[in-house]
């Protein structure tokens, strides 16, 4: 077979009946299928969007019926408090203590699934259960670890004779309260790298791995030449992912921590949060949620780059790149 | 600065850690029984940083709480009993000691919460399928111009902080009175679940041989029957996992029902456990009641655990 004959089918259609999905182009029937969900997003995400910036440019008090315009002072107002700045250096703390730890755990994950050992599907199969426990059922999870009255992490180290029993450890204290509180969302987030490395692992050809061998390469140079270049994409787009949660978490703050002790792991969207619903100031709120997706758009505009146009590099030419390489 | 010390601190011991098990590898990869001693090591690891998170929930939510108050705290529960579980579905359970433990007052709540919850993840996920999974479809499978920015624009509405996207809603929904109703949860996850369910199926779609419809136009189905004759009878398996997900996001969602529907009778499940959590001090039922939330992702991960593994999500196109 070697073209598609268009004409047959479509004629004897086009005869049959007026109106033929046929007779459209790709990209009218593409358009068509497109319909109902250009509708749903204009709906559901289109029209809020807009309405949050709308209203991120006015002053509105719902107790006195106050809604009047006040042009960009909402946003001058955020970027003038000392407390958004805070919260902003809380949530990049915040997300690189995330970020890392979770990219830790799923290229070592990763790795670790590729090998060939006994009770491997079983590890393979528990490993995703952090990722259906929810954000929020993680967060009262990792409160009882941290526990300093019935916590299993004082309950060990004292049964370990490390830590006196009447004075625990406080690990949601000021200086540990930010990567505690990342520590425990690395927990629930880290499975899904897992898989997705694990995956692209998994197509690497067995003959990389030989040559590897024959070249006698180091496990560390093994990493660089072979698995790497096959990993870097993934990686990356896990990467932004991960990073994109991290900087707009809620749940875990909401439940560890209340953004404190006093404001030390206020994020932004605890200031947010604080703003819109415990204030009722909507435009303030607004504002700084328009902050923190400046920063999410630039983090997903990356990936977007990344995915898009980024070089492909078919297997053969790493084949011989990695052997060229490695009788250097 | 005192935001940055712990940070610093936790992220230098990750580092050093990192190198220490590069060189142990190194070291152990020159003689083969070493490696597969690393290998079990670093599996048991993982288990056990999997698991033990969930174990100590388990533990709690079956012990008593006066067990639970014990010093030094009891590893394992030492008098076991499933009361708190009967307990938070309004059934009343006998103490340790013979008194009558009364059922836990969010029990109603915690029934709606489940109930609510069922039916709003049921059906976002069936209107996402409608919705969604045409356009997977033409995403996956035709050239159109727009394609990628199409692609761009589902991907920029999934990275939306929910926080910023709740307030509009919020607003909204007290003028228009879907504050704290079902049909304005329904709304608002289709957010959620529109992005990762066009995402996962798009990638589905592509990875399907690429000479599917010309040979289904060949044997003279107009678009339409490809679609649904050809297509959706080969793409089950996509479908299940990716209807999956959504009932899981759904499920496991709390920030807009904590803000949209908290203590109303809307209320979905995520946002009861807060009163327990923060107004009355009940641990162990509140590890019952977390359970009880987790059971069915967790069931359905185990379900598709396979399939998600598979899914090209990395690069759909």
């Amino acid at each position: 077979m070697t073209a598609i004959p268009r004409t047959a089918p479509d004629v004897a259609h086009a005869r049959r009946r007026r109106w033929s999905s046929s007779r459209l182009s790709d990209g009218q029937f593409a358009s068509l299928l497109a319909l109902p969900l250009i509708v749903a997003l204009i709906a559901v995400v289109g029209y809020p969007v807009g309405y949050s910036l709308w209203l991120s440019l006015r002053e509105i008090d719902l107790i006195f019926q106050r809604n009047e315009y006040v042009g960009l002072q909402n946003y001058r107002e955020a970027l003038r408090s000392s407390e958004v700045w805070h919260a902003l250096r809380v949530t990049i703390a915040y997300t690189v203590v995330a970020t890392v730890i979770s990219l830790v755990i799923a290229i070592g994950g990763a790795l670790l699934l590729n090998e060939r050992f006994r009770g491997r599907p079983f590890v393979m199969t528990i490993v995703i259960l952090p990722w259906a426990v929810s954000l929020y059922a993680t967060s009262v999870v990792w409160k009882y670890l941290y526990s300093p009255e019935w916590g299993l992490f004082n309950a060990v180290l004292i049964k370990l004779g490390l830590v006196d029993q009447n004075r625990p450890v406080n690990f949601l204290s000021e200086r540990w309260a930010v990567p505690a509180v990342a520590l425990a969302h690395a927990w629930q987030i880290a499975p899904l790298g897992i898989y997705f490395i694990l995956a692209t692992l998994q197509v690497i050809p067995e003959d990389l791995y030989k040559m590897a061998k024959v070249d006698r390469l180091s496990p560390a140079g093994r990493f660089r030449h072979v698995v790497l270049p096959y990993i870097k994409t993934p990686l990356l787009i896990v990467m932004v992912l991960i990073t994109v949660e991290a900087a707009r978490v809620f749940d875990t703050i909401f439940f560890l921590t209340n953004g404190g002790p006093g404001d030390v792991s206020t994020t932004l969207t605890w200031v947010v949060y604080r703003e819109t619903f415990q204030k009722r100031d909507y435009g303030l709120g607004a504002a700084i949620g328009w902050l923190l997706v400046v920063l999410t758009t630039v983090i997903t505009t990356i990936y977007f780059l990344l995915l898009f146009y980024r070089r492909k590099q078919p297997a053969a030419v790493i084949a011989q790149e990695t052997t060229a390489e490695a009788q250097a | 600065m005192n935001t940055w010390v712990g940070p610093i601190i936790v992220l230098a011991i990750v580092a050093v850690a990192v190198v220490l098990a590069v060189i142990a590898i190194n070291v152990a990869f020159r003689r083969a029984g070493a490696r597969r001693a690393l290998t079990y090591f670093f599996a048991a690891l993982l288990v056990v940083w999997t698991l033990v998170p969930i174990y100590w929930l388990l533990n709690m939510a079956l012990m008593y709480k006066t067990e639970l108050l014990s010093v030094p705290t009891h590893l394992y529960p030492h008098d076991l009993t499933t009361s708190n579980f009967v307990r938070i579905f309004g059934g009343s359970a006998t103490g340790p000691t013979g008194e009558e433990l009364l059922p836990v007052g969010q029990a109603p709540a915690i029934k709606r919460g489940l109930v609510n919850s069922t039916i709003v993840a049921l059906a976002v996920t069936a209107l996402t399928v409608l919705v969604a999974l045409p356009v997977s479809y033409a995403l996956g499978r035709l050239q159109f111009r727009g394609r990628s920015g199409m692609l761009f624009a589902i991907l920029l509405s999934r990275s939306y902080p929910p926080i910023a996207i709740v307030i509009p809603f919020s607003y909204l929904y007290i003028r228009w009175d879907l504050q704290g109703t079902l049909r304005g949860l329904i709304l608002i996850y289709f957010t959620l679940t529109i992005p990762l369910f066009v995402w996962v199926m798009t990638g589905f779609f592509s990875s399907l041989p690429r000479t599917v419809e010309a040979a289904a136009r060949v044997d003279g189905n107009t678009r339409w029957q490809t679609f649904y004759r050809v297509i959706l009878p080969m793409s089950w398996p996509g479908i299940a996992v990716a209807t999956a997900i959504s009932f899981m996001v759904c499920w496991n969602e709390f920030a807009f029902a904590q803000f949209l529907a908290a203590g109303s009778p809307a209320q979905t499940f995520p946002p009861v456990l807060p009163a327990m959590f923060f107004q009355i001090s009940m641990p162990t039922e509140m590890a019952a009641a977390s359970i009880v939330g987790i059971v069915p992702p967790a069931i359905l991960a185990y379900l598709f655990q396979r399939r998600i593994r598979s899914l090209n999500l990395v690069d759909p196109l």
